[in-house]
């Protein structure tokens, strides 16, 4: 266990609690002082749930004096984006209009979850508004400032997930990624996350954004964190329309099984373009520590990648068509004149768009008969100054926010499996994140590969040095 | 490039085959009203310059050949 338990990972802190060498109420009190202390800094949360974040703790305590069977994870102090549902919050989704909204009268499922399994809740994480943007910045609740520099972005839209687990504030967060929401921030602030299958996490009572691209899941610092919090909350939930009844498999207990026999390749072709050199050294770097020797290459990714842009335009602007109507004024002007934009595109290209989607779902799948990983970079490049509005490759300047999602959006627009892993190159003083995608519902091998790299010393979540 | 942002310009094909007869605030503009939608002036340019882009997405989305009965991606089971 770390000298400050809040810095242990998250098995640690769980084997911590149950071994009573810490109490869960001490857990919540160091996470609610670490997330008072740093958040002037950062910005990462938008509201400390404190009260309940002790009340969950007494009872976790309560229990473990009497005996109980302790919970997968009791003491646990987490916190979640704050367009989960929490009940007797009201749910922002990053917006100035949702805030006239009602507090919630139940948590979110997966926030249940959470709270069944013993975890305590420590608040709500600023974000995008509406889940729309990879750079964290949000005119309403300020911008949310990456631990490591504060100068840089966090990505987003799970902005705050990121930097409260990488300032060290809580071992883990909850954050939802509609086209790399979880995995942008994991990449810019340098902590594991995992997009699951589509369909493995319950979405209810999670603001939606783009329904049939929205994921939700973990950031943590740690891939067995990953694994921890998978098997505690994921499975199916007959309340959410795209919930699916797949069998559930321990990821804990096949980290055991390390990497042998594993058929992992490098993506090349598209995931080898528009990056920078430090991203590409990342995703090298891990391949050698594989023993990876296969390319293989994603067919006509560029114009699945066009595809999802147009549907996510097109969802997001119904999505938001009658906020639009009666509050144009209250979204900030960008998301506004997005989902304007969108909300206006011809159906006839929407549904091109989801004829390009099957088609590359099949042909990426047929990838997967041959291999049982890919490899690319999560980010073209680390966490960029704010204000930064280009970025040169290669000697071409391109606009930096429509590129952050170049590699990841991908694979959320067919719903595949990928978890990011943080990698500090040697001399650089940030991180960068590479991206382990798999076959649909084969999380446990993205999980494998990432534990591997974690205890090979190539991947690794440092908790930022804040002064 | 990465990310290609067309100008579209009179007349200038708008993706999937439609052709445009207006300039892009004015399209923009009456698809707006159409659907219940007021665009103010000062956010024409913004949200002419998005529909721009989807336009260009799209168009070259259009550009990949597939069967005439190749299905779109549904969620829908019935």
């Amino acid at each position: 266990m770390h000298l400050d338990p809040l810095l242990g990972t998250t098995a640690e802190i769980i084997e911590a609690v149950r071994l009573r060498e810490v109490s869960a109420l001490d857990m919540a009190k160091l996470a609610i002082a670490a997330a008072e202390a740093v958040n002037p800094r950062i910005n990462a949360f938008t509201e400390i749930t404190a009260e309940r974040a002790l009340k969950e703790a007494d009872t976790i305590d309560t229990r473990i004096v009497a005996g109980e069977p302790v919970r997968p994870l009791a003491g646990l102090p987490y916190a979640v984006k704050n367009l989960f549902d929490i009940e007797g919050v009201t749910t922002r989704a990053g917006s100035k209009i949702n805030r006239d909204n009602p507090p919630a009268v139940a948590d979110a499922a997966l926030v249940a979850r959470m709270k069944a399994a013993g975890a305590l809740l420590i608040g709500a994480l600023n974000m995008d508004e509406y889940a729309y943007g990879f750079t964290g910045t949000n005119e309403h609740d300020g911008d949310v400032r990456n631990p490591h520099d504060p100068r840089r972005m966090t990505g987003g839209s799970s902005a705050g997930a990121g930097a409260a687990v990488a300032a060290g504030v809580v071992p883990m967060a909850l954050g939802s990624d509609t086209n790399g929401s979880i995995r942008v921030p994991a990449s810019f602030c340098g902590t594991f996350g995992l997009k699951a299958t589509y369909g493995r996490f319950s979405r209810v009572g999670a603001f939606p954004f783009v329904t049939s691209f929205d994921h939700v899941g973990p950031l943590a610092r740690s891939a067995r964190g990953l694994a921890v919090i998978h098997d505690a909350i994921a499975g199916f939930d007959p309340t959410d329309p795209v919930s699916v009844r797949h069998p559930l498999m321990s990821c804990q207990a096949a980290l055991e099984e390390g990497v042998d026999g594993l058929r992992i390749a490098v993506a090349g072709g598209w995931f080898r373009q528009n990056a920078t050199a430090q991203a590409l050294a990342a995703v090298d770097r891990a391949a050698r520590t594989l023993g990876v020797e296969r390319d293989v290459e994603l067919p006509e990714t560029r114009k699945a990648r066009l595809a999802a842009y147009v549907l996510t335009a097109s969802e997001g602007g119904a999505r938001h068509l009658g906020r639009l109507r009666e509050r144009p004024e209250d979204f900030e002007a960008e998301t506004r004149n997005r989902l304007i934009a969108g909300s206006l595109v011809p159906s006839a290209w929407a549904m091109q768009a989801q004829r390009v989607r099957r088609w590359y779902h099949e042909q990426v799948l047929k990838i997967f008969d041959e291999v049982d990983a890919v490899l690319t970079p999560t980010t073209p490049f680390s966490a960029p100054e704010f204000g930064t509005e280009t970025i040169s490759i290669d000697g071409e300047t391109l606009p930096l926010e429509p590129n952050i999602g170049l590699y990841t959006q991908p694979f959320s627009f067919i719903g595949l499996p990928a978890v990011s892993v943080p990698v500090w190159l040697e001399g650089e003083k940030l991180p960068l994140g590479v991206q382990i995608v798999t076959a649909p519902w084969r999380e446990d091998i993205a999980l494998r590969i990432a534990d591997v790299l974690e205890r090979e010393g190539v991947a690794e979540a440092r908790v930022a040095m804040m002064e | 490039m990465a990310f290609a942002h067309v100008k579209l310009t009179s007349r200038s094909n708008l993706g999937c085959g439609m052709q445009q007869k207006h300039d892009v605030s004015q399209l923009v503009e009456g698809l707006a009203e159409t659907v219940g939608i007021t665009v103010r002036p000062q956010w024409r340019d913004g949200v002419g310059a998005h529909f721009e882009a989807i336009a260009s997405a799209a168009a070259e989305a259009a550009t990949l050949t597939l069967d005439e009965a190749a299905e779109p991606a549904w969620h829908f089971e019935a």
